[in-house]
């Protein structure tokens, strides 16, 4: 894969599901799946769900380059790189 | 700030009584590990729905002396307005609302929007979890009037002035599922329905961003499906949570002035042997 690539993850399936254990969805979407080099862009139409993300995101030993609302589409988003 | 709240406050609202000793915020949260401890409105208490709200081992809501621990324990004084807000629209707080009210304290109101509104409108959020002095809160009164158990449930199937409210999805309603798979503890022996109710999800009362619709167009809404407050109601879904919501609209911002929570929902009726059970879209 190109190290320069973005990856991107779409978050719809946890967003707004009592039940769906966000924390366990960032770990098996992102966490525990994530390479070196790869910058992820993490999208998610859900506020809560992106200010949780992007919290826990720095816990988990990720570096957040950048985060915001994409005000085209609406939704939110959070680029993630693994620190080195 | 002296004076009642409720039943709904705005953003800007809390934003100006922040800090003030006789306002107490409380996050109410399904998944804290995710909400509150990641981030919550500064000064802000937490309530976890699952092991605050509910009793153990029995399956039910805390008692009086577990409502005045909590109390207690938060630092809530009796003459204290709580503003209540959390995860998931809110559906937790909205619970957490349910019980104040069960336990008489009425200075209470809901945040506009819960989280996710509060984090659209990039308001202050913070990490640091606020020290509670311990209060002397006592219940002074219990209203259970605002619950309804199988038992009542069961004995008001089909009265022309009872009208009973299944506010999940159209596919729990219609039995094509008992439960999604994330609530592996949640799920029921059968799908579909209590005989009779209306099928109006809870959702049909927020906008996108969270916050609540027009007074009119939801009085208009839930009368074009027969729930008129002239009829007593009682609203039920999976485990009580949305149902506490629509209660909460129902009651609290429409008026309606006999509504009751049954909180049992499907979880319990759907597991009853010899509970009448209507699959379909039909009530």
């Amino acid at each position: 894969m190109n190290p320069e690539s973005v990856v991107l993850i779409d978050l719809r399936r946890v967003e707004d599901k009592c039940g769906a254990n966000k924390l366990e969805a960032f770990q098996s979407y992102i966490f525990s799946t994530a390479r070196p080099g790869v910058t992820y862009k993490v999208v998610s139409r859900d506020p809560d769900t992106w200010y949780s993300l992007k919290s826990l995101a720095r816990d988990y030993g990720f570096e957040v380059l950048g985060e915001g609302k994409d005000e085209e589409s609406g939704y939110y988003y959070v680029l993630l790189k693994l620190r080195a | 700030m002296s004076g009642r709240v409720g039943p709904l406050v705005e953003p800007d609202w809390l934003d100006k009584h922040l800090g003030e000793e006789d306002v107490k915020v409380v996050e109410v949260d399904y998944d804290p590990e995710t909400a509150y401890r990641v981030g919550h409105i500064p000064g802000a208490f937490l309530i976890d729905w699952k092991r605050d709200l509910n009793k153990y081992p029995e399956r039910d809501i805390i008692d009086q002396y577990g409502f005045e621990s909590l109390m207690r324990r938060l630092g809530i004084r009796n003459s204290d307005a709580v503003i209540l807000y959390g995860d998931y629209n809110n559906w937790f707080a909205a619970f957490a609302y349910w019980i104040f009210k069960i336990y008489g304290h009425d200075n209470v109101a809901l945040l506009n929007g819960g989280r996710k509104k509060w984090i659209e409108t990039s308001r202050p959020m913070t990490r640091e979890e606020p020290r509670a002095t311990e209060s002397d809160y006592r219940v002074t009164k219990v209203d259970l009037s605002l619950r309804a158990l199988f038992i009542d449930v069961l004995r008001n199937l089909w009265r022309r002035d009872v009208v009973l409210v299944d506010v999940r999805s159209p596919d729990e309603y219609a039995g094509r599922v008992t439960a999604p798979p994330e609530y592996p503890n949640e799920q029921a022996q059968r799908g579909g329905h209590i005989p009779g109710a209306v099928n109006i999800p809870w959702s049909i009362a927020v906008r996108e961003d969270g916050t609540f619709k027009p007074l009119e167009e939801l009085r208009r809404v839930y009368a074009e499906k027969g729930v008129t407050p002239d009829r007593e109601v009682i609203v039920y879904c999976r485990i009580g949570e949305r149902a506490a919501f629509t209660f909460y609209v129902l009651r609290e911002l429409l008026g309606y002035p006999r509504v009751r929570v049954y909180d049992g929902s499907w979880s319990e009726w759907g597991n009853m042997v010899g509970a009448p059970v209507k699959t379909g879209e039909e009530p």
